[in-house]
């Protein structure tokens, strides 16, 4: 156990933390520069162009240290979005020691020192890592203050790195193996495995991945999670490398895989505790927690035969997404769909590029909500998570909406745009605090609903990107909310509907109504748009009548294109949703989105 | 418009030699004169090698010489043209041998050997007589030009002809549109086509537009001209059939209402279209094809027989939606019985619907659009096309 190093890394989107795991893949042999694709951890299409992890691997690289002494080290990857914070506190909890990447022309972000804080907390050791100083933008020494600000260390403990080339990566894993302490853990005690992450292999079922804290688990042993109290049998474990390579043990301090024909990921949730049957632990490791969607939207198939297929698709997601959530509903414009749960809407995002890209759905998504607590007149409580299901305003006293505390890490010249945009987003002020001279931490707690839409694109736009964000989640507060729905030509839709404050419903709907005046094409009579609360009309409209639409020429060498185009229209009226008389694009029901 | 008896075809032939590039000109041309000797050799042999085929016992009913400009052509070789198809096929049955040229082309004994050797329909690419306007859709002619090649046409004595007229161009006002429509009818045309500006991408139209230095004339305003088109052409016995297309009764283009009602055309020279089609013996279309020779003169020139660049196969059902695309821009409209006999299509009780809703369609014995809904003709059409 003494020559194992169980260790994750910490850093911000784009920091080069996958880079620089893939050179600690190359410099031990793990992988040869020859099977090496770019960023091997990510190994999801959507996690390559996005250049993001989504999901957390581990992989156990050999390593003969300079004293000549053989170590296993274990490199746990960690989601880098906030959508997967509690992911990534698991991944944590497996480790005894991080690498903190931060990208010396960039700085200390947001997300890294939230993630290194729990770190920190957890006890694990840090070990600085200043990468992409071969870059002609380094600020190296403002960047190493920071850093060490950051962490109290001593500037020689911060290891200057370039991920790029590979320069200072042999100094940054003696370092680890220096720094790092070795797990602890005994392995005649009984088994508690800590489950960090599983995925779904559609030929081995739920491959769970587990650091063992105590004990040793044998290959076959009947094993039970915890907290979902599900029992199987470990078929199969090993050590995670390239590919896995099964061992007759893993024991107190090792982490690995357990495989054991579990059909779905709803058995392996993440943080949950494996242990075996018999002579199994008194206690599950601390800590678990169910992982709760706090973001919600329609999905419904564009071409409403398609429900059946889409049902299918959101099954086969899940299996190995645990944190996607849907139940059937049906809308009066878009028929029948989903009232789907996410994480965030990063989380959001990535199912309906995943629904797009992997299954070929051609989906309709609903402008995304938070869920609300309504407390009715007669007392009764109702959450709604679809602005359809909102009671009539005469019958409600009162609703809840969720909280977030948002840590935004920014240079102080964005300070005043910051606040700006906090304050529009009906935030309260809770305190700044200058990391440096240049870089502060200004700490808000806002309504979550405020967030879920445009709030980051905006932050980083308003900061020319410098800005990052971080948040939790604090809890629900009294919100002054209304339904606000959208009609046209008199006929509400429900799918347009959404939940705003009221203060801003006015404003809102003003815009909406301009959005959707662009989005929806001209039909051949003029098509009206409100925006109402209740049965009042707040604003209003209107995409005058089509005036001209034909070709000049149709000839013999015109026919062909012209048929094809209207084959091509033909094609796109189907993705149309008729609401009466009116033809609604898909793009309007997200119109909310990409409001100014 | 008759349909055409199913025994009959038209060959269309493609001449692209320009004079210079037309701002708004999207067809297949070239400016250089270098392979015009070879185009025609190329263009001999072609003839000897489809037409036989193609024609397969059935009349010729009609040429048509587009562009590109065939007024760039000698006598010479479009006599040598005419005779090799002659030759083939006879042109007994021909009712129109059409041939488009350009008023800077024109002298009086070029057109007297154009009617000599058996053009019967001069189109004469007009576009508008306003010194300003000819230059901003780069034409290689003046307005006199433009005046005296109709008047010479009349001189000549054709049978019939035709002017190009093109409206609805940026800044250009009713007024100065009203001019036009007079100055055109002070000859006394027997047929116009008059299109409204389209401005398409890669032409030099194209990249100003792109490049944000255009200002596209307004829909309404757009619609404005082609009812004032549409209105003083009436008022002169001249009458719309096509959305584009004006003439007086009688004086219809046979060639170009073939197009429209689904008669085999051949199509010979670089970027020329092809369409035939088979039937039962009862007339109903059982499938038909499109096809296109590719837009390279070069490769034309070089010899290769197969330069047919792209062959598409149709189904009765996409065959019956061309025929409502095109029928219905025309004044004639479709019959049901056509529909159903031929093509084995009926309208559904969803379209029907729509057409009794939205009366843009009359509907009788026959479907057709009026005149006043033929602006948004298109829309029209997608929208009872999709509701199947």
């Amino acid at each position: 156990m003494k020559n194992i190093r169980n260790f994750c890394i910490i850093a911000h989107i784009d920091h080069g933390k996958s880079t620089l795991a893939d050179r600690l893949l190359e410099r031990t042999g793990t992988i040869t520069e020859r099977e090496m694709q770019d960023q091997v951890l990510d190994d999801m299409d959507l996690e390559r162009e996005r250049g993001i992890t989504i999901k957390s691997h581990a992989i156990r690289m050999d390593y003969n240290s300079r004293s000549g002494d053989k170590y296993s080290l274990n490199l746990i990857d960690t989601p880098g979005h906030v959508d997967f914070a509690y992911e990534v506190s698991r991944a944590l909890k497996a480790c005894e020691g991080a690498i903190l990447v931060v990208d010396a022309s960039q700085g200390v972000e947001a997300q890294t020192i939230s993630n290194l804080y729990q770190a920190i907390d957890q006890g694990l050791e840090i070990i600085p890592v200043l990468n992409k100083i071969d870059l002609p933008g380094a600020n190296v020494e403002e960047v190493a203050q920071q850093v060490i600000d950051l962490l109290g260390c001593k500037r020689e403990d911060i290891l200057p790195v370039s991920g790029k080339t590979g320069m200072g990566v042999d100094d940054l894993l003696e370092a680890v193996i220096e720094k790092i302490p070795a797990p602890t853990g005994d392995p005649t005690k009984p088994l508690t495995a800590l489950i960090f992450d599983s995925v779904f292999n559609s030929y081995r079922g739920s491959v769970v991945y587990v650091r063992i804290m105590d004990g040793t688990l044998k290959k076959g042993e009947k094993i039970r999670f915890m907290q979902t109290d599900k029992v199987y049998s470990a078929e199969e474990i090993g050590f995670l490398s390239v590919k896995n390579s099964p061992q007759p043990t893993l024991s107190a301090g090792q982490v690995g895989y357990i495989i054991g024909s579990v059909k779905t990921l709803e058995d392996t949730k993440v943080g949950d505790t494996v242990t075996t049957v018999t002579n199994g632990a008194p206690e599950p490791i601390p800590g678990y927690k169910v992982v709760k969607p706090m973001v919600f939207s329609g999905i419904y198939p564009t071409n409403s035969e398609d429900f059946e297929s889409l049902r299918t698709a959101l099954e086969k997601l899940q299996l190995n997404d645990a944190a996607l959530q849907y139940t059937p509903e049906t809308s009066v414009a878009l028929g029948f769909g989903f009232r789907t749960g996410f994480l965030g809407m990063l989380h959001m995002e990535i199912v309906q590029e995943r629904l797009d890209r992997e299954f070929d759905m051609d989906i309709i998504t609903t402008v995304p909500n938070v869920e609300y607590e309504v407390v009715k007149v007669d007392g009764e409580r109702v959450v709604v998570d679809n602005p359809s299901d909102m009671p009539p305003v005469g019958l409600i006293d009162e609703i809840y909406e969720p909280y977030i505390r948002a840590q935004i890490i920014t240079p102080a010249e964005y300070i005043g745009a910051i606040m700006k945009l906090c304050q529009e987003r009906r935030g309260m002020f809770i305190n700044t605090q200058y990391l440096d001279t240049k870089r502060v931490d200004i700490t808000y707690e806002i309504p979550m609903a405020e967030v879920v839409f445009d709030f980051y694109d905006k932050l980083k736009s308003n900061t020319k990107g410098y800005a990052s964000l971080d948040y939790e989640f604090i809890g629900s507060r009294p919100g002054k909310m209304v339904r606000l729905d959208i009609l046209l030509n008199g006929e509400p839709v429900d799918a347009l509907s959404s939940i705003v404050h009221r203060d801003k419903a006015y404003d809102w709907g003003k815009k909406l109504c301009a959005k959707l005046k662009d989005l929806i094409p001209r039909q051949m009579y003029e098509v009206i748009i409100q925006a109402a609360i209740g049965t009042k009309i707040i604003s209003r409209d209107s995409i005058r009548a089509l005036r001209k639409d034909v070709l000049a020429k149709c000839y013999g060498g015109d026919i062909s294109r012209k048929r094809k185009l209207l084959e091509k229209q033909k094609e796109g009226k189907k993705r149309m949703k008729q609401v009466g008389s009116v033809e609604i694009p898909q793009e309007a029901f997200l119109a909310v989105l990409s409001m100014d | 418009m008759p349909i055409s008896a199913p025994s009959s075809f038209g060959i269309y032939i493609h001449v692209p030699f320009c004079k210079q590039a037309c701002s708004y000109c999207d067809f297949y041309f070239v400016t250089k004169t270098d392979l015009l000797q070879s185009y025609i050799d190329r263009l001999l042999d072609e003839i000897d090698f489809t037409l036989k085929t193609f024609a397969n016992g059935r009349k010729l009913q009609t040429i048509y010489f587009g562009g590109g400009t065939p007024s760039r052509l000698d006598l010479f070789n479009l006599d040598r043209i005419i005779s090799r198809i002659d030759a083939i096929v006879g042109l007994e049955h021909v009712a129109e041998i059409t041939f488009e040229a350009n008023p800077d082309d024109i002298q009086k004994e070029y057109l007297l050997g154009l009617k000599k050797i058996g053009i019967t329909r001069l189109s004469m690419g007009v576009q508008s007589f306003d010194p300003g306007l000819l230059k901003f859709m780069n034409r290689a002619h003046t307005s006199d030009e433009a005046k005296n090649s109709i008047q010479l046409i009349h001189d000549v004595g054709f049978k019939t002809f035709t002017c190009d007229l093109i409206y609805g161009n940026p800044n250009q006002s009713l007024k100065s549109l009203k001019q036009d429509i007079d100055t055109l009818l002070s000859f006394n045309p027997p047929h116009v086509s008059a299109y409204a500006l389209t401005i398409e991408p890669g032409t030099r139209l194209g990249k100003y537009h792109q490049l944000g230095r255009l200002n596209p004339l307004e829909d309404d305003m757009v619609v404005e001209h082609m009812n004032t088109v549409s209105d003083t052409f009436k008022e002169h016995g001249i009458f719309r059939y096509e959305v584009s297309n004006f003439a007086r009764v009688g004086h219809e283009s046979v060639h170009n209402s073939n197009y429209w009602n689904h008669t085999p055309y051949l199509g010979l020279g670089p970027g020329a279209h092809s369409m035939d089609y088979k039937t039962d013996s009862a007339g109903k279309i059982l499938g038909g094809f499109r096809s296109n020779n590719a837009p390279d003169l070069k490769k034309y020139c070089s010899g290769a027989l197969q330069n047919i660049s792209e062959v598409e196969q149709l189904s009765p059902e996409q065959m019956a939606e061309e025929r409502l695309l095109m029928g219905l821009r025309t004044r004639d409209g479709v019959t049901m019985n056509e529909l159903r006999n031929r093509y084995g299509y009926e309208l559904n009780e969803r379209q029907v619907e729509w057409i009794k809703t939205t009366e843009k369609i009359n509907l009788n014995e026959s479907i057709s659009i009026s005149n006043e809904n033929l602006a948004v003709a298109d829309h029209i059409i997608l929208e009872l096309i999709s509701r199947r």
